[in-house]
């Protein structure tokens, strides 16, 4: 297998770009109102409001597995034994199709609307799990330091109008893509666990919360997180006891998750962006046990999903997105599995999504040192069009600077 | 224990008082000027009769005792402070025993435990894979060749019970030791290494291979960090875990090699892509045969590799010991361990220090942790009562200092809902600490381990509300959950009455406010802010107007109360 060395500059260079309005009227410095794309400023005139649900796939999906570059001969010399056949995926074009688990309910497949950004990566990808973690949350080379991109996300939409309910973790391990001592992420795992009980009201759990303690201090944080919890569990129990999903979901994890992020959607608490982890896609070994499955349980789940909150009112401008922190070796290991990769692509999906490919082809003929493809779309690209196209916010402060815009965000109609 | 081993240095070092001298004169060899500024003015201060002169010759006479420490205060808030961080937390009573035996005689108290009295956990191998399924039906006089499907797949179902009834029992033979604390830094440790060498039921699916692999770090646990490093190396439970039982010549899997160094003993910026590829190498063969660990030369790689700068044709073992050798290993364990203890990240400063310490006694834990637990600045304001306790810091801790006598499996839940499930870390990076315990969830979950603490929720409700998948409300509700009654909900009431009585005497009132006081005292590892404290009061006045109750159940609300306020998070 040829491997060549590109210049990154090359790649880097597809990333400078536009979002020229926005940026422009960001940079001006004035007192100016940024101005925002006419979707945007069309949803703050009282329509349905914006909605990410962003799901992770933690422990690097394998994204040639996922969208398959079905008929290229690299893909199968490097995979003897893990490549799809041209028979089993679906076929997005005459290059990429869709992984045999994709589309794979019936009638999911008709909603037509699931798409993925190729390549998705950014340069010098550091290939150890936490560490790319970090930089994918945070959208910065020094990982976990300040918020998390959503963070910045929410801060730059509302500046410091709160809601307890606005950011929402729905599982045990809150990501850090969700940190923001101003837009503080609920967290919750089932709506029995998140009650309190013994007849504990919002009283002592939240002492010192007017200011007595030190501003920033742990006791302050804590005082904090503790009045959010009073505040929300009660919207929440009514949010998920009373809703009525019109289409079952699959008895998995996500099923349960997704399920409930439809529920906090129709309930109308003001969710901005729900946030739900699918783990286990560290396939080193035996990866045909593994891989498949995660795939299955997330298209199951995120087609009950979709179909469940298509047409409601409240759910029009809801975007999934699902991302892993990398993608995987393009040749299998000796364990019938792939070891940590570099670029992968991004799911979108949801009434607010462009379905199709999105983003720069990426190529197998040219590896890098390590046996990977390169990255054609940097992922600040995916999150400033967010930020930008969905939020409506100036995506330069969310993404620490411009990338090209990409337009897999469907405009609200007028 | 054996107190040093035989490379330590002579048994005269030993004599008074024990861990201060070795300490020093290993310090001699090594980062002596960076020791002395970061050990803070304090400690030095103790030492002044005793010129760092002298300490740089080892042969030199150190005729000083435990009273040369006296500039050391160690009164209730040190003793306290040690008790938590080297511990579990501690009742009352505790904290004043070790205020009379001091800070030396705390220390050996921490590194001679009173007893071992509970019992080795022997862990059985339920099965290892398809083949054992017959075996096991064969027991039951099903012959291999005619078992069908179904009762293999019964007899599966059965096996992975027992299996994970079998890690249960050993998590809550853990808990319990936690408890007990009758060797608690040991089993602070333990928790230490469980995290740093993580592996997950999840993924390894045997649970007399994770039990064994966490009976290697505790009985280890106080190094050699190589033995450590080797046994995990070994541990089946790693070689699955990480998937190096797959790691062959042909292709190597970087999996371990990458978290070898990335996690267990280097961490980022201390080697490169190419190391990990080149160490995979080195890794291969290192695999499992029949449940055991074994080295399978005709898998092995025994070409010459690149790593850290040298090339020679190492082996797993002589990976290892060249990863140790590296500066920045020591540097590493250092803070993770300084870190561990005191909640923060240490200085540059102090890390240098500690890791001299580490490099100086080849990576032996107890002279660093007797270091540690003399070091003024552990005992700076910096330091006491700042960090946010972990799952089990406070679930473990508040049973302590409350004297209630809780289920063990009660424990174990407030450990997973509170983020901590032992044996089931999410990743191979084990669990976060600080602030990170803290989200909406956790601190629900925390309040309502405080009813169960203090009485006021029966454990039967809180093990079923924890356990309660996404939208199980329906049928939660029918089951009955909130009902009043319960074998479970009983016995923690009664113990908890037993240990007011104790404590307090039959005629404590409602309106006594001392008791207000006590409770703080008792319940909290730090001290309540003027605010919490009238946010107490203030609730406490309205409520006790309406409250028809006995003495102790009001206490037991109060209780609740007090478990609540941000300081209880705090220790």
């Amino acid at each position: 297998m040829g491997v060549l060395h590109l210049d990154r500059r090359q790649f880097l260079a597809g990333s400078v770009g536009s979002f020229t309005s926005v940026a422009l009227a960001g940079c001006s410095g004035d007192a100016e109102p940024v101005r925002v794309p006419a979707a945007a400023a069309t949803e703050r005139g009282g329509g349905p409001g914006p909605c990410l649900v962003l799901i992770q796939l933690t422990g690097g999906n394998d994204g040639h597995n996922t969208l398959v570059p079905y008929t290229n001969p690299i893909y199968h010399d490097s995979r003897p034994r893990l490549a799809y056949a041209e028979s089993q995926v679906q076929p997005i074009n005459e290059r990429l199709a869709f992984s045999p688990q994709l589309l794979r309910l019936p009638g999911a497949a008709d909603l037509g609307n699931l798409g993925a950004i190729e390549g998705v990566g950014y340069p010098d990808i550091d290939r150890s799990h936490f560490r790319s973690t970090d930089i994918w949350q945070t959208a910065r080379r020094a990982g976990r330091t300040g918020p998390g991109w959503i963070g910045r996300l929410m801060e730059a939409r509302h500046g410091g109008r709160t809601l307890p309910e606005r950011v929402i973790h729905v599982g045990p391990d809150l990501p850090y893509s969700l940190k923001s001592d101003v837009h503080r992420p609920l967290a919750f795992c089932s709506e029995d666990q998140y009650q309190f009980h013994g007849g504990v009201e919002g009283d002592l759990i939240a002492a010192g919360r007017d200011g007595s303690h030190a501003p920033g201090s742990t006791r302050a944080l804590l005082a904090e997180l503790a009045a959010q919890a009073a505040a929300s569990t009660e919207s929440v129990r009514r949010a998920l006891e009373g809703y009525e999903p019109r289409v079952p979901y699959p008895p998995n994890e996500m099923g349960g998750q997704l399920r409930a992020c439809a529920a906090l959607i129709e309930a109308g608490v003001g969710a901005e962006v729900l946030s739900l982890e699918q783990k286990g896609y560290d396939t080193h070994v035996l990866q045909q046990d593994t891989h498949p499955r995660l795939l299955l349980e997330l298209d199951s789940a995120l087609s009950s999903f979709l179909r469940d909150i298509g047409g409601r009112p409240n759910a029009r401008r809801v975007l999934v997105v699902a991302f892993s922190e990398f993608g995987r070796r393009l040749a299998e290991n000796a364990s019938v599995g792939t070891d940590h990769g570099s670029p992968g692509p991004v799911l979108i999906a949801g009434p607010a999504a462009q379905p199709g490919l999105h983003g720069r082809e990426a190529v197998l003929e040219e590896l890098d040192e390590a046996g990977d493809p390169l990255f054609t779309t940097d992922f600040r690209a995916v999150y400033g069009t967010i930020a930008r196209d969905l939020f409506g916010v100036d995506p330069e402060g969310v993404v620490g600077g411009r990338y090209q815009g990409l337009e897999f965000i469907r405009p609200l109609p007028a | 224990m054996e107190d040093f081993r035989a490379d330590w240095g002579s048994r005269a070092c030993r004599l008074v008082p024990g861990f201060v001298r070795p300490f020093l004169r290993k310090l001699a060899f090594a980062m002596m000027s960076s020791i002395v500024r970061s050990l803070g003015s304090v400690l030095i201060s103790s030492l002044a009769s005793f010129s760092f002169a002298q300490e740089s010759d080892p042969s030199g006479p150190a005729e000083f005792g435990p009273a040369e420490l006296g500039p050391l205060e160690f009164g209730a808030r040190e003793a306290e402070h040690l008790l938590n961080r080297a511990g579990f937390g501690a009742a009352p009573e505790e904290i004043a025993h070790a205020v009379e035996v001091g800070l030396e005689g705390s220390i050996e108290a921490l590194f001679s435990p009173d007893s071992q009295a509970l019992p080795r956990f022997v862990s059985e191998r339920v099965y290892i894979d398809g083949k054992d399924l017959k075996v096991h039906l064969a027991r039951e006089g099903i012959p291999p060749e005619e078992a069908t499907e179904g009762q293999l797949r019964r007899k599966w179902d059965e096996l992975t019970l027992i299996d994970r009834h079998q890690l249960s029992g050993y998590t809550r033979l853990w808990i319990d030791r936690m408890v007990r604390g009758e060797d608690p830094l040991r089993d602070r440790m333990a928790l230490f290494w469980h995290g740093h060498f993580a592996t997950s039921m999840k993924r390894v699916q045997n649970s007399h291979d994770l039990i064994r692999q966490q009976q290697m770090l505790r009985d280890g646990a106080f190094g050699p960090f190589e033995a450590l490093v080797l046994g995990v190396a070994k541990s089946p439970a790693m070689l699955e875990y990480l998937g190096n039982r797959a790691n062959r010549r042909e292709h190597p899997n970087e999996n371990f090699a990458r978290e070898l160094m990335e996690l267990f003993t280097l961490s980022p910026g201390n080697y490169t892509e190419l190391d990990v590829r080149e160490a995979a190498r080195a890794m291969t063969g290192y695999t499992i045969v029949e449940g055991e660990f074994a080295f399978l030369k005709e898998l092995h790689d025994s070409e010459t590799k690149q790593v850290l700068g040298v090339e020679d044709d190492l082996d797993g073992l002589e990976l290892i010991k060249l990863i140790l050798a590296q500066e920045a290993c020591p540097r590493f364990i250092a803070a993770e361990l300084l870190r561990w203890f005191e909640g923060v990240d240490a200085e540059v400063d102090r890390v240098e220090a500690y890791a001299a310490i580490l490099r100086a006694s080849a990576f032996d834990f107890e002279p660093f942790l007797r270091s540690l637990f003399v070091d003024p600045h552990f005992y700076s304001e910096a330091v006491v009562g700042q960090r946010v306790a972990g799952p089990f810091d406070y679930a473990v801790g508040s049973v302590r200092r409350f004297g209630v006598d809780l289920p063990a499996s009660a424990i174990e839940t407030a450990g997973r809902v509170m983020g901590m499930r032992l044996f089931y870390p999410e990743t191979v990076k084990g669990w976060e600490d600080g602030m990170e315990w803290m989200t909406t969830s956790t601190v629900v979950a925390r309040a309502n381990f405080a009813g169960v603490l203090s009485g006021q929720l029966p454990v039967i409700e809180f093990v079923r509300s924890a356990r309660a998948p996404l939208h199980a409300s329906g049928s939660m509700m029918s089951m009955g959950a909130g009902s009043s009654g319960g074998a479970d909900e009983d016995e923690v009431e009664s113990a908890l009455l037993e240990a007011w009585v104790c404590t307090y005497g039959e005629d404590l009132t409602p309106s006594d406010e001392v008791s207000t006081e006590e409770l703080l005292g008792r319940l909290l590892a730090v001290e309540p802010t003027p605010a919490e404290r009238a946010a107490l009061e203030a609730w406490s006045a309205a409520e006790r107007e309406s409250f028809s109750g006995s003495a102790q159940e009001w206490a037991g609300r109060l209780a609740h109360r007090v478990l609540l306020l941000p300081s209880a998070h705090l220790h």
